[in-house]
């Protein structure tokens, strides 16, 4: 006997229950509380944790919200750590107002890609997006006069003082720009905007005969995104302390980054949160053990989660309970999909 | 300037021959495969290797790398890829990346990180034409190129296995109904386009030293003549090619060499944004 | 009474969470010329996908000739001889006539030679079309070439989705002679869904109605015309004595 197939009613956006409420507080409280818990160690991976959930928050605003998969949106990471960097290096210009030129120029840059872009959907976008990386690769490369290059350039510290200190203050930077992301999807969420990238993302010729100015809406979108990017890029910069083409527009970070935004799944503002932190913690678990094969232990991640867990994090228990249940037998034969 | 059109012409269409087998794949499965430019650095390392052990020159490598990119592409398209085929774009595109990392750290292990190169005893022999240099090896890479994309257009147009996996692609509920096997027939198509793709590897080892990375610039080649030559037979992937490989090398005689990967992304951005549907007008429609 | 070719039992199934067929019993025995007749929604094309193996059965079982064929896939079922002309063709578009032919013959492992002078025969239209690509032909040519496909796959069961719909008068002629030729000389059993009525009612041997996922009335076509008035009160989903009140009651 079988019953009909069963779907997980899931909720494009989960509504603020006590609980959901409840998580969220707690989930801040823990976050603010960590520098005072925390060893040096494991408050790197820490920030390096909320450096991605940065990150796949911008994502999710181009990518959650409107449904553009741009796979390449680290250049924008680039973009901004360059641009604040050589204001720093260059024109010795103070940090606050780096870091916030270098979202202003990944938003910029973000706009004037939309041009070209943002008329091209699904494959084509997410492959143009790696392309645009790339290229904004290659010009750092040869626009050695004014980028130095490949040679890279040293950024001047933002903080001096005991390294506790250097920590802390970081940590805060990207809590905060995790902040910045977390509040602006929610707020875009409920704003008209949001809508009309929602029903972008359900069907864009639709959205676009109802009267939803489907390219400003896009492009404002993904200025959002790049400007966040480009803000975390530009502390990142700071942090590391040295910025070069490589490690800018590093293609394997932005495919972590998908894969965490994937791990959050409907979740878009506390789905990349709690996917980075799971995402580091067992990086750091998993690579000290295979230093060799760090990026095939991400291939098999990635392979893993887009085969049994497409749905990210917040289906693993029902897909827990579905492996039990099948292993008790009461399970029929899983009914193929109509 | 003749020397750069000529080169440009033979590097475009060994280009094609790695874009032929993704458009294939896409036109198929509607899958953009990231671990088709691994098929293709497997190839040239398995190349590489044999020239290395056996002396055995590449050329004649190609036949024997065409198996073995057949069976690859076959496993991964029944192992992975028939899964998750039908999701959205973001899911594909996440597994087959998956699968290239993977790709390349069993090259990284199995070859190493250091550049690799082959050079062939012939590598000098050559002729001129209208004041153009044509090496033997990059004429020979050209021709093998060409005989494997039109190898692989003859057998999707000319057999049975051809008309089932165009089939397939075209309707693939009515393929089932006629009890057609569907999943061997994605199989057969991912295979024969990872068989060009390993073959066209060989070739590519004897014009360009070795690194396991190189996997990523190779698939965005690929991709590039896609985009350009929009969803279709095999002519506009042939000029597609040759354009890309005129734009670089044009670009690396006026501009400088180190700005012909930049061309190359360039003319690639371009052509996407203002023809979407491609040069020659067929969309390469994606969704 | 000679065993059945087609049985289905107790069938039930739909899409997603929601059930469209309630508890099918039909018996078909060889030689049949059924006519499915329906109101829109009452899942006439559902079951058809259900005996063919595109819908998973939730309840209740399919057997074909003899063999219990619930679990079957739909490819398993094309090459034990159920056929399925869905609806809007479903033709290889890109593939020309020959090609689509030819196909359906090589997949089930039959004989293309033989089997394509046996529709060419039933469909002399074709032989000149046959270097046509499928997809630029007119809708009545299509249809004669997605029910030659359908034969060519050496059917014993050929099922038919919407034989007339969008077709001319002219060509719904010729093909409703090409049924009766195919279940006449060749002794293929048909089932066949038909917006017409009337239609289906010439046509049959027998008419099954459906209505909101339940047959309301299976009877040789000259008894179904009888009662012609309950017919049009299902298509209207109006009460009927009784039994349709029943049925709606039950869903």
């Amino acid at each position: 006997m079988t019953t009909p197939p069963e779907r997980s009613t899931r909720r494009p956006w989960p509504v603020l229950t006590p609980a959901v409420l409840i998580m969220l507080v707690v989930l801040v409280v823990v976050l603010i509380a960590l520098p005072w818990v925390l060893s040096n160690f494991w408050l790197r991976v820490a920030t390096s944790a909320l450096v991605f959930a940065a990150l796949a928050l911008s994502l999710n605003v181009i990518m959650g919200l409107a449904g553009y998969p741009a796979l390449g949106n680290i250049v924008f990471f680039g973009v901004g750590a360059y641009v604040s960097g050589l204001a720093a290096a260059n024109l010795g210009l103070p940090a606050p107002v780096a870091i916030l030129l270098g979202a202003v120029g990944a938003a910029i840059y973000a706009l004037i890609a939309s041009r070209a872009m943002l008329s091209l959907r699904g494959s084509y976008f997410l492959m143009a997006t790696v392309a645009l990386n790339f290229l904004t690769l290659e010009l750092i490369v040869v626009l050695r006069g004014l980028t130095r290059g490949a040679r890279g350039v040293t950024i001047p510290p933002l903080v001096t003082g005991d390294p506790s200190t250097v920590y802390d203050t970081f940590y805060f930077l990207f809590l905060g720009l995790v902040a910045v992301g977390a509040v602006v999807l929610i707020v875009l969420r409920r704003s008209r905007l949001g809508l009309g990238l929602l029903a972008i993302k359900g069907n864009e010729d639709a959205a676009s005969m109802l009267g939803v100015p489907t390219f400003r809406y896009k492009a404002i979108a993904w200025a959002l995104s790049a400007g966040l990017a480009g803000a975390v890029g530009a502390t990142h910069a700071y942090w590391i302390g040295f910025i070069d083409p490589g490690s800018s527009f590093d293609l394997i970070m932005s495919l972590e980054v998908f894969l965490i935004a994937l791990l959050g799944g409907p979740l878009l503002v506390i789905g990349p949160i709690i996917g980075a932190f799971t995402f580091e913690v067992a990086g750091v678990i998993a690579w000290a053990s295979f230093t060799e094969a760090h990026l095939a232990v991400l291939g098999v991640l990635m392979v893993i989660v887009v085969t049994y867990l497409p749905g990210g994090l917040p289906e693993l228990p029902t897909r827990i309970r579905g492996i039990v249940a099948r292993r008790r037998g009461t399970h029929g034969r899983s009914a193929r999909a109509a | 300037m003749s020397q750069a059109i000529v080169n440009g012409i033979l590097t475009g269409g060994l280009y094609a021959a790695f874009g032929i087998g993704l458009s294939l794949i896409y036109g198929v499965t509607r899958v953009i495969s990231a671990v088709h430019g691994a098929f293709i650095v497997i190839g040239a390392y398995l190349a590489q290797s044999a020239w290395m052990a056996f002396g055995l020159d590449p050329f004649l490598m190609v036949p024997v790398l065409l198996v073995i990119g057949f069976g690859l592409g076959y496993g991964v398209q029944r192992l992975f890829i028939d899964k998750v085929m039908r999701r959205r774009v973001v899911m594909t595109i996440t597994l087959t990346f998956g699968l290239d990392l993977i790709a390349v750290t069993g090259i990284l292990l199995v070859f190493g990180a250091d550049l690799r190169t082959i050079s062939v005893p012939y590598a000098s022999v050559g002729f001129d034409v209208l004041g153009a240099r044509i090496p033997l090896v990059r004429l020979g890479i050209f021709a093998v190129a060409v005989i494997l994309a039109l190898g692989l257009e003859l057998i999707l147009r000319r057999t049975q296995i051809g008309t089932t996996i165009r089939a397939v692609s075209q309707n693939r509920t009515a393929a089932e109904l006629l009890g057609i096997d569907t999943g061997h027939a994605f199989g057969m198509a991912h295979g024969l386009a990872a068989a060009v793709a390993c073959g066209a590897g060989a070739l590519l080892a004897l014009i360009q030293p070795l690194q396991p990375f190189m996997g990523l610039s190779v698939l965005l080649i690929a991709f590039a003549v896609v985009v350009l030559a929009g969803f279709g037979s095999i002519a506009p992937v042939l000029i597609s090619g040759m354009i890309l490989g005129l734009t670089e090398n044009l670009a690396g005689l006026y501009i400088g060499t180190e700005y012909q990967r930049l061309a190359i992304f360039v003319a690639y951005l371009a052509v996407a944004s203002i023809l979407p549907a491609g040069l020659f007008g067929r969309r390469f429609y994606a969704h | 009474m000679p065993d059945a070719l087609l049985d289905t039992a107790g069938l039930v199934t739909g899409y997603g969470q929601l059930p469209v067929l309630q508890d099918i019993d039909l018996r078909i025995v060889p030689g049949e010329l059924v006519g499915l007749v329906g109101p829109n929604g009452a899942g006439k094309t559902t079951l058809l996908q259900a005996i063919v193996g595109l819908l998973p059965a939730w309840h209740g079982s399919v057997s074909f000739a003899g063999q219990d064929v619930t679990r079957w896939d739909a490819r398993r079922r094309a090459r034990a001889g159920i056929s399925l002309v869905a609806e809007g063709r479903q033709l290889f578009a890109g593939l020309t006539v020959r090609e689509n032919l030819t196909l359906a013959a090589t997949a089930t492992g039959n004989a293309v030679e033989e089997n394509l002078e046996r529709v060419l025969a039933l469909f002399p239209e074709l032989e000149r079309l046959l270097g046509r690509v499928s997809g630029t032909m007119s809708g009545g040519e299509q249809q004669m070439c997605a029910i030659g496909r359908g034969l060519m796959c050496r059917p014993s069961l050929l099922m038919i989705d919407e034989l007339s719909l969008g077709l001319a008068p002219v060509v719904v002629d010729r093909l409703v002679h090409a049924l009766s030729q195919i279940h006449q000389t060749m002794g293929i059993t048909i089932i066949f869904v038909e917006q017409d009525v009337d239609l289906a009612m010439d046509t049959a041997d027998r008419v099954v109605l459906l209505g909101m996922g339940r047959v309301v009335m299976d009877a040789p076509a000259p008894a179904v015309r009888a009662r012609r008035t309950e017919l049009e009160h299902t298509f209207l989903g109006l009460p009927i004595d009784g039994q349709t009140v029943d049925v709606i009651a039950e869903a």
